[in-house]
């Protein structure tokens, strides 16, 4: 669970929790393509799969939206996003259904990113970036 | 010319936690100190109860080692932090809940948590513990 988002999924009554994605402890390749979940008010609460996702995320993003599906955005395949492991890839899930469903947004957030739902139903994603995948920055300088 | 700087690089820094607290109002857009935390913290978890008050808990003290579960509760009224008087340690980054039919009065919530296994070294302290409304006791789920 490592890196892995954690959120209550709607509604909160149910007191259904998901955990996305995580990877390997500390340094380390492995990510998670799965997602968990659990109920809270089942008589002996235990975690089961839920809906597979195409790449492993790290750090995943996750906003419940007001009609109380969840969008999952960005996240990186790799400890901390070193360079270009940014996961261009958005889904919503819908807990009333169980199931998942690609989005067409392709948007690349990485490490310890956030996203917010804002009150007129758009959803702001913000933050992240690869340690060194900016290749400008990362050339050796040269003094004169 | 000649310059000296620390070594850049990947490898993992002594973390150093610090007390500090900030209350911040979106309306002016600005950081207002508040009294220290009890414990330093380096990326603590903030929970918001049901009353208002936030419960701080896990993060990395000042030298670098996961707080050794001591939690904190921050009152808005009186800006200060009090130890909940619950002692269980969690590892860095836990993902925490205020449960929705938890009472919320109480100074020890009902939380329902998933932590990450530690990002720091010899911060790993078991299974993820979960509890939830009809079961108080803290129980490892699978």
């Amino acid at each position: 669970m490592e890196t892995s988002g954690t959120v209550m999924l709607p509604p909160a009554q149910d007191e259904k929790f998901m955990v996305v994605g995580g990877g390997g402890i500390g340094e380390s390749i492995k990510s998670s393509k799965k997602t968990r979940i659990i109920d809270l008010t089942a008589d002996s609460p235990h975690f089961t799969d839920g809906p597979q996702l195409e790449e492993g995320p790290r750090y995943p993003e996750l906003s419940i939206l007001h009609d109380d599906t969840l969008l999952i955005t960005g996240g990186d395949q790799d400890y901390r996003g070193p360079s270009a492991e940014s996961i261009l890839q958005a889904r919503i899930y819908d807990a009333k259904t169980g199931e998942m469903r690609r989005m067409a947004p392709e948007v690349g957030r990485n490490y310890r990113s956030g996203s917010i739902l804002l009150p007129d139903g758009w959803v702001i994603t913000f933050g992240g970036d690869s340690l060194f995948a900016d290749k400008a920055k990362t050339k050796p300088g040269v003094f004169e | 010319m000649y310059g000296i700087a620390n070594k850049l690089g990947l490898d993992k820094k002594d973390f150093q936690g610090i007390h500090d607290a900030y209350e911040f109002d979106p309306r002016t857009e600005k950081f207002t100190k508040v009294a220290p935390m009890n414990e330093a913290r380096w990326y603590p978890t903030l929970t918001r109860l049901s009353d208002g008050r936030v419960l701080a808990l896990s993060g990395l003290d000042d030298i670098g080692q996961v707080v050794p579960g001591k939690s904190e509760i921050y009152d808005s009224k009186t800006r200060t932090w009090t130890y909940s008087g619950k002692v269980r340690q969690f590892p860095t980054y836990p993902a925490v809940f205020h449960c929705p039919t938890a009472p919320s009065s109480t100074p020890a919530p009902t939380l329902a948590t998933a932590p990450t296994t530690s990002a720091a070294p010899r911060a790993s302290v078991g299974s993820p513990p979960t509890s939830s409304p009809s079961c108080p006791a803290w129980t490892t789920q699978a």
